[in-house]
């Protein structure tokens, strides 16, 4: 070898170059008005920004109305998104701000309320993805448990430490996009999921053996 | 480079161990390390349950109502979009802003006007009788330049030998003598009468107009000689 990079034309696209070409093409059917490209992109972020939306606001409602506002602004300032990051962390970092902007406001004007799903049975339903009917009724009872205890856990850290954890454990954003979506520096982004993990690791120890602070939960094998 | 580890450098390091984020000579050493420390192995595994207890989060999936509602926003949106390129709707839409404002800043007049206006047309027409207004003398009134009298076009070469006499010709619409006649008081005589007729026979007439059409009428001529002396 000589030392010379040649350009390999051939060689298949990483998951994320595809990822980001794929994201390429719709941004630009999107602002060509393309009608199928709205239908792509909603298919493509709409149940990740709920998701991001819900594990950030712990309340389906909520949630919704975000996602609303998150696609109301991600049309609208389709002309100025310029590229500089990419279509999934610029649609990201709309939802984290909208999910602030939302807290914010609950904070302010619906402390004393309490939402009216959690009283029905139907938007439980609605809301939640159907459950595996192959586990045994006891490995649902514990994972349920487990799944329950650890949603509590999240809702227990603070939000600026918990949306970084979100992003990063359950998202699966790199550190460097998390800073891109957060808009803070990569070392502020570690030092977030840091303090985010060791909060969720506080909270679930004390639930879960208050006399020796140490968690005792283990994961059941994923099917 | 020395890989050595203790426990609280360990255990600084096991989400990034978890992560894959460290240097291969690292990750061996906290492999070694976590081989031979119960404590640290602990920790290994709470970082592996919350890892794997985050990971195991159902993820939310929209509901069919809000994918309605997502999907009616990228509609309008869409809409809105190619509505903001098109010149020609913006024109047309500013044109309709234009006059809806116009309309309704008429409006607030429109009713009063009207009632003034029928109001006045009732008042008007409850004392139009007792008002005995006077009508004007229109039968006298002679209509100017809507009517011309019969006129002579050419003179007869023929000359009339006479004296002065006054003849009354009746032209028909064509401009061609139908009759003449000498007014009562003047008798001319028989060779008069001959003369007067060849003079009017080889004379051309225009006749006369009303409301810009040609009509028969009578006109009064005087013919009477110059005479020219030296």
């Amino acid at each position: 070898m000589d030392g010379t990079a040649y350009l390999n034309l051939n060689a298949a696209l990483t998951p994320e170059q595809e990822v980001a070409q794929e994201d390429q093409r719709i941004l630009c059917a999107l602002q060509s008005g393309d009608a199928a490209a709205y239908e792509k992109l909603l298919q493509r972020y709409q149940n990740s920004v709920y998701n991001l939306a819900w594990r950030l606001l712990n309340d389906p409602s909520d949630a919704a109305d975000v996602v609303q506002e998150v696609f109301l602004k991600v049309f609208r300032n389709l002309d100025g998104f310029r590229g500089q990051s990419s279509l999934r962390t610029w649609i990201y970092r709309i939802a984290v701000n909208e999910s602030h902007n939302r807290r914010r406001w609950l904070f302010r004007h619906r402390r004393g309320e309490t939402a009216l799903e959690e009283y029905f049975d139907e938007s439980e339903s609605r809301e939640r993805p159907l459950v595996d009917t192959s586990e045994s009724p006891f490995d649902f009872a514990m994972n349920r448990e487990a799944q329950l205890l650890m949603e509590e856990g999240l809702a227990a850290v603070s939000p600026v430490f918990r949306t970084a954890l979100v992003l990063r454990e359950v998202d699966d954003l790199s550190y460097e996009e998390i800073a891109d979506v957060l808009e803070v520096s990569l070392g502020t982004v570690k030092s977030r999921i840091l303090r985010g993990r060791e909060g969720l690791r506080r909270y679930l120890a004390s639930r879960l053996d208050p006399a020796a602070g140490r968690l005792q939960l283990f994961p059941r094998a994923a099917k | 480079m020395n890989h050595e580890m203790n426990c609280s450098r360990v255990r600084g390091s096991l989400w990034e161990f978890r992560d894959g984020g460290l240097q291969p000579g690292e990750t061996a050493a906290v492999n070694q390390h976590l081989a031979e420390c119960r404590e640290c192995e602990v920790h290994a595994l709470e970082v592996k349950a919350l890892a794997s207890g985050l990971h195991q989060l159902p993820h939310m999936a929209v509901s069919p109502l809000l994918a309605t509602r997502l999907r009616v926003i990228a509609s309008k949106e869409r809409a809105r979009e190619l509505y903001r390129h098109d010149l020609g709707a913006r024109f047309g839409e500013a044109l309709l802003r234009f006059r809806l404002k116009m309309d309704n800043l008429v409006r607030p007049f429109a009713v009063p006007a009207t009632g003034g206006l029928l109001a006045s047309f009732f008042c008007f027409a409850s004392i139009v009788n007792a008002l005995q207004l006077q009508r004007p003398e229109w039968d006298y009134d002679i209509p100017i330049g809507f009517q011309s009298e019969v006129a002579i076009n050419e003179l007869s070469p023929f000359s009339f030998g006479g004296g002065d006499v006054m003849v009354q010709l009746s032209v028909d619409s064509r401009g061609l003598v139908t009759d003449f006649a000498t007014p009562t008081g003047s008798t001319p005589s028989h060779e008069e009468m001959q003369a007067i007729g060849n003079l009017v026979l080889y004379s051309t007439f225009t006749p006369a107009f009303r409301l810009g059409r040609p009509v028969a009428s009578k006109r009064l001529f005087y013919i009477h000689h110059i005479s020219i002396k030296g």
